[in-house]
């Protein structure tokens, strides 16, 4: 029982991709600004869950990369090297920066990992204060390429297909199969053959990737960017927050839980201008709690799932059926 | 401002900062759990103590006094909501459950005080006479506090050695299956551990408030930065994290002063970073 | 051909010596036991060899090459593999996801197209009688099912050397004859083996040589007959 057929799913995902790209042309422009937001935290959720889903190494400061990729981003457009060059850029010095944490912290396990990350979100948000001839210190940066909603939307769009078509592959890969058991058992991981610093590290960079890229995006949409745009303990936690809500390890959690929390923020925010961290923190409480692999496995979702022929197992299946499944 | 006063207000910050880092600590050593909103017991603390000030102006040493009993009933709850009911799950469950809901407490408390109490408060300007001591101008109360902490700190250590309680907390941090079978009840002294760790941290805050300011988002990088104070000193070594405490807050104090105020809490950081590098079992940890 | 070689091994955690002095050969093609009441160092051993960790001092060779400072991963690549004694499978994957694992990372340059290594590793699993359950979660299976995935799992890696620790602890006497018969079927397909094994008969029956751990210390070392008058081993069973 595999549920709808692929080609009915190919198709129904590509008239959803129509659709929104369709969107921006008959929608108010604050309902574009809605979406293109919730593309930036989705990438983040996504890319989050790259290492916190599949290996379980819950990285609290991934949005460093997002930060460092918006950063260089700016510095390097203010040099006037152009819009793509300077994306690159923020790519290429998140991955670098990737790279050069994953060494003394990939000794840590659990939630000393977790934590020492987070830590660098607060040192980040430290030196860009710090930094003043660099980063413009409190007072920031202006960013000199002309913004434009639907640039913005696109390539946020784009981003976004691409992040979740990556996080597919991988759940799907051999590579991603290497992750899943390190979270599983990482030594005996270890003893079949896997070197589990490489794999974490390619994890790391792979999720650091989009994140840059969203980087990037967000501060040419705001123009002007401060260390609290791009480094603030909100822009942290929150696609944390998604990701375990919807449910981590498959991409399908971190989609729900940013469509879900973006929708909730919406409607809710501007009625509550107050305590949105203290929400997202009650939330976190009630995820652990209650629903620790998130929305997704619950009993109404996971029936929902696997009448959709979309269940986590899709990955290594026998061909061969047999009596018992 | 001489080399002396400089390292003399290092070693008071570091004791605070010892007495917090040690809470952790004996709290991960037992219960196998970081707890995330630790930082936010220290800002309880201080505001408890700022708001105790503001109403009867006693000393910081009664104001402890009257505030451990509030404290020992809060991390009583929270002990009770947050952490007891993910023990029974596997580790990596526990692991997973522990960051979300520590982490989540630490968010909602930090909010909350901040809506309730506005963005930030100052610290209390507490002033005995000061002392001059070899040329050096140190303000009495910081020679208390610092007298106090080592007192503190002796009884503690005493307390390990010696109670039933102390006894059963180094059996369990060491080795966790050993104690379970000679007979530990781990759930009650998992219970005792965390309100004595969470309630160091909050006579920590006490002290830390009549020396600095605080503000209601402290909370996280002070977590962090006892948990690098924890590595520093080893995973396992309680002695470690105080020793860990003294040396960070004697660095800080140097880097504060000869480089920025403004580097000085990057020190806790980049002091990991290096131990993580070059000895990953911290510098009295066991391997 | 002496396939792995130990000379001189001690291990020690702290205070405490887990292994001391121990020399032996492992000839390619043999199955060798170790025997030892508890505690007396079997799944030490293992985990020097494996290279969970170093031994303090002493050397172990496999085929000519010095592997003592090696990683758990080299070593898997170079061809030795294991099970645990308190199992050890991937929670939270299928019978057939852990044994891909094994299939392919356990060995470099065995790279064959996903069908081919479901085919193989179906294959294994059908060896093992445990092909029903492929695509069951190992949580929701039994304890000796559970062992026959370590197996399998191991087996997927092509080992020369496969290292069994106590996989017939807990089988009824049916699923002990199943299992005796499946370790002799492995030796016969080219795979050397040593067991750590409570089960007297059973090893006694499989091994074609034994040998005697106690208190870290080899005592004795030889045929089963042999082993099994020799009056050290037999006080060290009884007397302890």
């Amino acid at each position: 029982m595999q549920g709808i057929s692929n080609k009915i799913k190919i198709i129904f995902f590509l008239i959803v991709i129509a659709v929104i790209a369709f969107l921006p042309t008959v929608t108010s422009q604050y309902f574009s600004v809605f979406l293109y937001q919730l593309f930036i935290y989705m990438i983040l959720a996504i890319s989050y869950d790259i290492l916190g889903g599949y290996t379980g190494y819950m990285n609290l400061g991934h949005s460093c990369f997002f930060g460092i990729g918006g950063y260089t981003f700016a510095i390097l457009a203010n040099k006037n090297l152009g819009l793509l060059v300077s994306m690159v850029g923020g790519m290429g010095a998140a991955a670098c920066f990737g790279l050069a944490i994953s060494y003394p912290f990939f000794r840590l396990r659990g939630a000393y990992f977790a934590l020492a990350n987070l830590g660098l979100i607060i040192l980040l948000g430290l030196l860009a204060h710090n930094l003043k001839p660099l980063t413009g210190g409190a007072d920031g940066l202006f960013i000199p390429i002309p913004y434009a909603l639907s640039a913005v939307y696109y390539s946020s769009l784009l981003l976004c297909l691409l992040t979740i078509l990556l996080s597919y592959r991988i759940g799907k890969s051999r590579f991603g199969l290497a992750l899943v058991s390190i979270r599983a058992d990482e030594d005996v991981a270890n003893a079949f053959g896997i070197n589990p610093y490489w794999y974490k590290l390619a994890a790391l960079i792979l999720g650091a990737i989009p994140a840059s890229l969203a980087g990037g995006i967000f501060a040419w949409a705001l123009t002007y960017i401060n260390p609290d745009s791009l480094l603030g303990i909100e822009i942290a936690l929150v696609p944390v927050t998604m990701a375990m809500l919807g449910g981590t390890g498959f991409v399908a959690g971190p989609i729900l839980g940013s469509l879900f929390i973006s929708v909730v923020q919406e409607l809710v925010w501007t009625k509550l201008p107050y305590l949105h961290l203290a929400i997202y923190g009650a939330i976190l409480i009630l995820i652990g709690l209650y629903m620790p692999g998130g929305l997704i496995r619950t009993k109404a979702f996971q029936r929902t799932l696997s009448r959709l022929g979309l269940t986590e197992r899709l990955y290594w299946y026998s061909p061969k059926q047999i009596s018992g499944l | 401002m001489g080399f002396l006063q400089i390292v003399t207000s290092g070693l008071l910050l570091g004791g605070v900062y010892a007495l917090a880092a040690f809470g952790l600590s004996i709290c991960w050593g037992v219960l196998n759990i970081l707890n995330i909103a630790h930082g936010e017991f220290l800002m309880l603390g201080a505001l408890a103590a700022y708001g105790v000030y503001a109403l009867l102006g006693i000393n910081p040493f009664f104001i402890v006094l009257a505030i451990i009993p509030i404290f020992l009933a809060f991390s009583f709850l929270f002990e009770k909501l947050l952490i007891r009911p993910i023990r029974g799950r596997t580790e990596t469950e526990i692991l997973v459950a522990s960051i979300l809901v520590t982490l989540g407490g630490a968010l909602l408390i930090e909010d909350v005080t901040a809506f309730l109490w506005g963005k930030s408060f100052t610290g209390i300007p507490y002033s005995m006479i000061s002392l001059q001591v070899g040329g050096v101008v140190i303000p009495l109360i910081r020679l208390l506090i610092l007298a106090f902490i080592l007192a503190l700190t002796w009884v503690i250590h005493f307390y390990l050695k010696r109670s039933y309680t102390g006894k059963a907390i180094q059996a369990i941090t060491q080795n966790r299956e050993g104690a379970r079978i000679v007979g530990i009840n781990i759930i009650r002294i998992s219970m005792i551990t965390f309100i004595i760790g969470t309630s160091l941290a909050a006579i920590a805050g006490v002290f830390y408030v009549v020396l600095y300011s605080m503000t209601p988002y402290m909370g996280l990088s002070l977590t962090v930065k006892y948990m690098c104070i924890v590595v520093l000193g080893g995973l396992g070594s309680l002695f470690g994290s105080f020793a860990g405490g003294l040396i960070l807050g004697i660095t800080e104090s140097i880097i504060g002063y000869y480089v920025g105020s403004d580097w000085s809490p990057t020190v806790a950081f980049f002091a990991l970073v290096l131990i993580l590098l070059l000895r990953p079992q911290g510098l009295f940890g066991r391997k | 051909m002496v396939l792995l070689e130990g000379k001189d091994i001690v291990k020690a955690f702290g205070g405490l010596t887990a292994l001391s002095n121990v020399d032996f050969i492992v000839q390619e093609g043999e199955i060798l036991g170790l025997i030892g009441p508890n505690g007396a160092g079997k799944t030490t051993l293992f985990n020097v060899i494996t290279g969970v960790y170093p031994p303090t001092s002493g050397t172990v060779h496999f085929k000519g090459k010095e592997i003592s400072s090696m990683r758990p991963d080299t070593i898997s690549h170079k061809g030795i593999s294991r099970t645990y004694q308190l199992v050890r499978t991937f929670q939270g994957l299928t019978v057939l996801e852990n044994t891909l694992v094994g299939r392919f990372f356990g060995r470099r340059g065995q790279t064959t197209s996903d069908a081919e290594s479901m085919e193989e590793v179906f294959g294994l699993l059908e060896f093992l009688d445990i092909e029903a359950k492929a695509n069951h979660l190992v949580e929701n299976l039994t304890m000796a099912d559970r062992k026959k995935v370590e197996i399998a799992r191991a087996l997927a890696t092509h080992p020369k050397l496969l290292l069994l620790d106590e996989v017939m602890a807990g089988l009824n006497p049916t699923e002990l004859e199943r299992m005796i018969e499946i370790i002799r079927e492995i030796n016969k397909r080219g795979i050397t083996l040593i067991l750590i094994e409570h089960q007297m008969r059973a090893i006694m029956n499989l091994s074609q040589r034994i040998l005697v751990l106690h208190h870290g210390e080899k005592i004795a070392e030889g045929t089963p007959h042999e082993v099994a008058n020799d009056p050290a081993v037999i006080q060290a069973y009884l007397g302890d």
